[in-house]
């Protein structure tokens, strides 16, 4: 592992904190790749084959940035890497399940050559609420941002706002709606099941 | 959905959000129109937001940080165990090592705080550190502790350990011990003393509850003295958040709660509220029962329960408490502050009196109380202590406001510095132009922070800090010199003050500023530049704000006549033109001027109307003026006319706007209340009440001002009851916001004292017409036209009330106020020195 601080995640923090936005498109496929290896290696380890989502970005966190860096501005970056990382993984693994059920094989799960982690999200239709969320970003760009780090990375309000350099009472304000709006679409949307 | 439908959404969704549950469905229906897809839509989106659902459980959530587990350590004092829970903090019984002794430990839920915050929380537990009484739970010491989540943020949680008591509330140890009456009495006259103690030193508690009285063997110890405000003043929100979302937490303390606390008036809880929730707690303390019945009710019920029922007297629910127990504790449970006993001395010494057998103070003459407490002289010293308190709430309340502010500010920075940036590409000269802006920007936050150190002018003699004291510090050190160094930061400081003046309704203090940037703009571009005219024109719009109409016109005059010159600032001119014509015509209109005024302003509107086209905003609003100088000149049927042009222009192109409401409510009273349609006047009122409750909010000025508007309809209707509720409202609401608006309470109050005295409610009318003359002389001065008017009022009420003597004195008074305001000859004066002479 590299040393923390000087590894490619920090460097590339620092330099989309510094607003390059090159280096924050940089980071997601590092996030992303470090996410599905990690889901890999855990699984490996006889966790009973489901991970939570939660403890998944920590760790990736850890790794490649560590313990010691101090800097919101390019955490939050790292979070809204880690968000849209965490969104791909999700729905691509909801559509592989979906997938091998409308093949009407589910229990050949196992001898798939790519065994995929399943990790477990609270929320059952993934896709569904990714075809709200597009809606929403299509249409109000910052509020898919918003989605993203209240609830992919799952900050607080506080730290949204932070993140975002806006007042917490904006982002409380804006987050009631657009809870509303998606758990309204999701009640609306017909589930793949 | 697209862009344009989702933002429509969302504003008919936030709107909606922010009435009271009952009045949403209503309110999207009429938002949405025609458009039922919509309509169900959003509905769906309202009825989901109560409820939880999937969002509410983030994918990289911390469980740990949800539900805390017991720490082992926090700062340095070892956890033992977990005393209570609340929704804003956990107590803990810790041991501390040095010195050695058990206390209790308060850890805040906080989540990520301001520094300015945690300076603010530390200073608080300072001052409460300070209350050393045997009846009060000692504070020994504050921190901050920190721990960071695993996302890596770096949360503080503020704590304070405090004197470790393990008694019995106060209801149930009367109960365990069987308490007599007598006993009963002397433990409420200790706990009046704990409790007198804490305000001579500034604190008053707000959340005086049984819970938070313990008795010990040695006596009572009253807990948590000033956490109510702790809790506030750490919080980022203002006071109006913690009502909403902690209301769950409110309901469990809201038996003890004043109706001025219940009604929304932080500022106006004083302590007179403590002494309230001192007269329930001995209610419950001799009936066993809490005086209003709230089990059960939705809270706002509760709430309208505790300010308009009264409660079953005492002597009523038991014979044996008939006389001075039913008294006193009456008295201490009066709904209006004025009526109940000025301080927890006052209510302790009447307990002793009883005990001791000698007539007490609450059976004297109510009229005489009232008049005493309103004249407040005793008040002086709870005043001076309690400085500290209001101007540690000014504070809180300035910021939330500056926020917004700075956070402006700190994006211009921000822009400021790309500019720099991107300018080093480019030509040296342009980045050095850039790099000047930056440094400009800093220069002024650094200002404004300067002044929000600010310290409490002169704390010993109570005076209130408020935002205009911070604006008028802010004026004084620009007048002394202190940025003339830079005067383009100058300018932009200068340009902010006057419009937050302007927008507080202080005009008189916003024109030196906008005098000083003409000048500047003159010397800086020249008479000729647009900029010049422009500040040129804002200060002919001040000036007759603030009254001075001579200079208005003058000034007035010069922006028309360099707007006509072919020479002059020609860009976009003419609309301007057309404004400074309107201005012009207003000025001239308040002189007197009718004639002159109506052909200004008739050649202005027809000029914008022909330029802009009818659907236009400007022109609704030449019409809205031509509208006011036709009324002001009585031809009502021309002034309906141009309202019925500009209303429905208004409303299709700036719904629920400032200037739509206040034409609204001009149009209700020109048109409809001096017609005599009052039941229609009522109805306009009402529906443009709704929407400015929807789109400004209640506490906006302009919504005040037409509840005014509505309230002297509702006493023209003979309904002065409901008129004057509705003023007691806005009176409750604008103290709750004061600092924001001040020339709005006195407005208000004077016309609530016009209905107390058409309901022949004399004494509360003569102790309101005090305060609002008292308000309009801090805020307009002693020789000013409102100023005048609440003088009158106190006056008039002198007489009514039979005391002929302090009224001739009191018009004598304002027959001097009025010659130097009007002059000698003026038909006020004239008639002010002849009530004099009566």
């Amino acid at each position: 592992m590299t040393e923390p601080n000087t590894g490619p995640a920090t460097r590339l923090m620092r330099e989309a904190a510094a607003g390059d936005p090159r280096a924050a498109d940089q980071l997601l496929p590092l996030v992303y790749h470090e996410l599905r290896s990690l889901a890999r290696a855990q699984l490996g380890r006889a966790h009973g084959g489901t991970l939570q989502a939660t403890a998944l970005v920590h760790e990736v966190y850890l790794k490649l940035v560590g313990r010691e860096a101090d800097d919101w501005n390019g955490r939050s970056h790292f979070f809204g890497a880690a968000a849209n990382a965490m969104r791909q993984i999700l729905v691509d693994q909801a559509r592989r399940k979906a997938a091998i059920k409308h093949g009407g094989g589910s229990e050949r799960r196992e001898f798939h050559d790519d065994l995929e982690p399943e990790i477990v999200a609270p929320v059952t239709d993934v896709l569904g609420l990714d075809v709200a969320i597009r809606e929403l970003e299509a249409a109000d760009p910052r509020k898919g941002q918003i989605v993203m780090l209240r609830y992919f990375a799952g900050l607080t309000v506080e730290e949204t706002a932070l993140a975002m350099g806006v007042s917490t009472p904006t982002i409380n304000r804006e987050w009631r709606f657009i809870r509303s709006f998606l758990h309204t679409r999701l009640k609306n949307a017909i589930p793949d099941e | 959905m697209d862009t344009t439908q989702l933002r429509l959404a969302e504003d008919v969704f936030q709107r909606a959000m922010d009435l009271p549950p009952d009045d949403r469905a209503a309110f999207v229906c009429n938002e949405c129109g025609p458009d039922d897809s919509l309509r169900r839509f959003i509905q769906e989106m309202i009825d989901s937001a109560d409820g939880s659902g999937p969002l509410d459980t983030p994918i990289f959530a911390d469980p740990e940080v949800e539900g805390q587990p017991v720490p082992h350590r926090i700062g340095g004092y070892e956890i033992v165990g977990v005393i209570g829970e609340g929704g804003m903090s956990i107590v803990y019984e810790a041991r501390q090592a040095n010195p050695e002794r058990t206390v209790a430990l308060k850890v805040m839920r906080q989540g990520v705080l301001s520094r300015e915050a945690l300076r603010r929380f530390q200073h608080e537990i300072q001052v409460l550190g300070r209350l050393k009484h045997p009846g009060i739970a000692t504070i020994y010491g504050a921190s901050v502790s920190e721990f960071v989540t695993p996302g890596g943020f770096r949360i503080t949680q503020p704590f304070f350990a405090m004197e470790l008591v393990r008694g019995l509330p106060v209801t149930a140890f009367a109960r365990e011990r069987k308490l007599t009456n007598r006993q009963k009495l002397t433990l409420m006259a200790a706990i009046g003393d704990a409790v007198q103690y804490a305000h001579q030193h500034g604190v008053i508690h707000r959340d005086l509850k049984p819970a938070n009285i313990l008795v010990e063997e040695s006596g009572p110890k009253v807990l948590d003295f000033g956490v109510a405000r702790v809790i506030a003043v750490g919080k980022e929100a203002g006071p109006e958040v913690s009502m909403n979302t902690e209301s769950g937490r409110i309901i469990g303390t809201l038996a003890y709660m004043s109706p001025e606390q219940l009604s929304g008036d932080v500022e106006a809880t004083d302590t007179r509220s403590d002494v309230y929730a001192l007269g329930v707690i001995m209610y419950e303390l001799f009936a066993g029962r809490l005086p209003h019945h709230i089990d059960g009710a939705a809270l706002p019920e509760a709430a309208r329960r505790i300010r308009e029922d009264h409660p079953t007297r005492l002597g009523t629910l038991d014979r044996e408490l008939r006389g001075d127990i039913d008294t006193i504790t009456a008295r201490a449970m009066e709904k209006t502050p004025p009526r109940r006993y000025g301080s927890a001395a006052e209510l302790s010494a009447d307990l002793r009196r009883s005990l001791g057998g000698q007539p007490i103070e609450a059976r004297r003459d109510s009229a005489v109380y009232v008049l005493r407490t309103t004249i407040g002289r005793h008040r002086g010293w709870v005043a001076a202590g309690a400085a500290t308190v209001i101007a540690l709430s000014v504070f809180a309340a300035y910021e939330s406001l500056e926020a917004a502010r700075f956070e402006r500010l700190s994006v211009q920075s921000l822009a400021a510095r790309s500019a720099a940036q991107e300018a080093e590409g480019r030509s040296a000269e342009n980045a050095a132009l850039a790099r000047t802006e930056a440094a400009n920007a800093t220069l002024v936050s650094a200002f404004l922070k300067g002044i929000i150190d600010l310290k409490n002018p002169n704390p010993s003699e109570g005076y209130e800090l408020t935002l205009t004291d911070v604006l008028d510090a802010a004026s004084v050190r620009l007048d002394n010199g202190e940025l003339a160094g830079n005067p383009q930061v100058e300018a932009e400081i200068r340009a902010t003050l006057a419009e937050t003046y302007n927008n507080l309704n202080l005009p008189s203090a916003s024109v030196r500023h906008a005098e000083w940037l003409v000048e500047h703009e003159r010397r800086r571009a020249g008479e000729q530049s647009e900029t010049y005219w422009n500040r040129l024109f804002t200060l002919g719009n001040t000036l007759i704000e603030a009254n001075q109409l001579q200079r208005a016109e003058e000034t007035l005059r010069r922006a028309v006549s360099l707007a006509r010159d072919p020479d002059g600032p020609a860009k976009g001119g003419q609309r301007d033109l057309d404004g400074a014509m309107i201005l012009l015509g207003n000025a001239l209109m308040r002189q007197g001027r009718a004639e002159e005024a109506l052909e200004w302003t008739r050649d202005a509107a027809a000029s914008t109307v022909r330029r802009k086209g009818e659907d236009h905003f400007d022109s609704a609003f030449a019409r809205f003026e031509l509208a006011g100088v036709y009324r002001s000149v009585r031809r009502l049927d021309d002034a309906e006319a141009m309202y019925a042009l500009a209303i429905p222009v208004f409303d299709r192109v700036s719904p629920g706007s400032v200037t739509t409401v206040r034409c609204r409510s001009t149009y209700a009273r020109d048109c409809l209340t001096n017609r005599g349609k009052l039941s229609e006047s009522e109805a306009y009122l009402r529906e443009t009440d709704a929407i400015a409750s929807a789109s400004l909010g209640v506490d906006h000025p302009e919504t005040l001002s037409l509840r005014r508007n509505l309230a002297s309809v509702l006493s023209k209707l003979g309904r002065t009851e409901e008129a004057i509720a509705m003023l007691r409202q806005s009176l409750g609401v604008c103290r709750a916001v004061r600092n924001w608006m001040p020339a709005s309470e006195p407005a208000i109050s004077l016309e609530l004292v016009m209905q107390l005295r058409a309901a022949a409610q004399l004494d509360e009318a003569f102790a309101v017409a005090g305060q609002s003359l008292e308000r309009f002389e801090r805020i307009r001065g002693r020789v000013d036209a409102d100023t005048l008017r609440a003088l009158e009022c106190v006056g008039l009420l002198l007489r009514e009330r039979g005391q002929p003597e302090s009224a001739k004195t009191v018009y004598i008074d304002l027959a001097a106020r009025s010659q130097a305001l009007y002059g000698r000859d003026h038909e006020k004066t004239v008639a002010w020195r002849a009530e004099a002479a009566r």
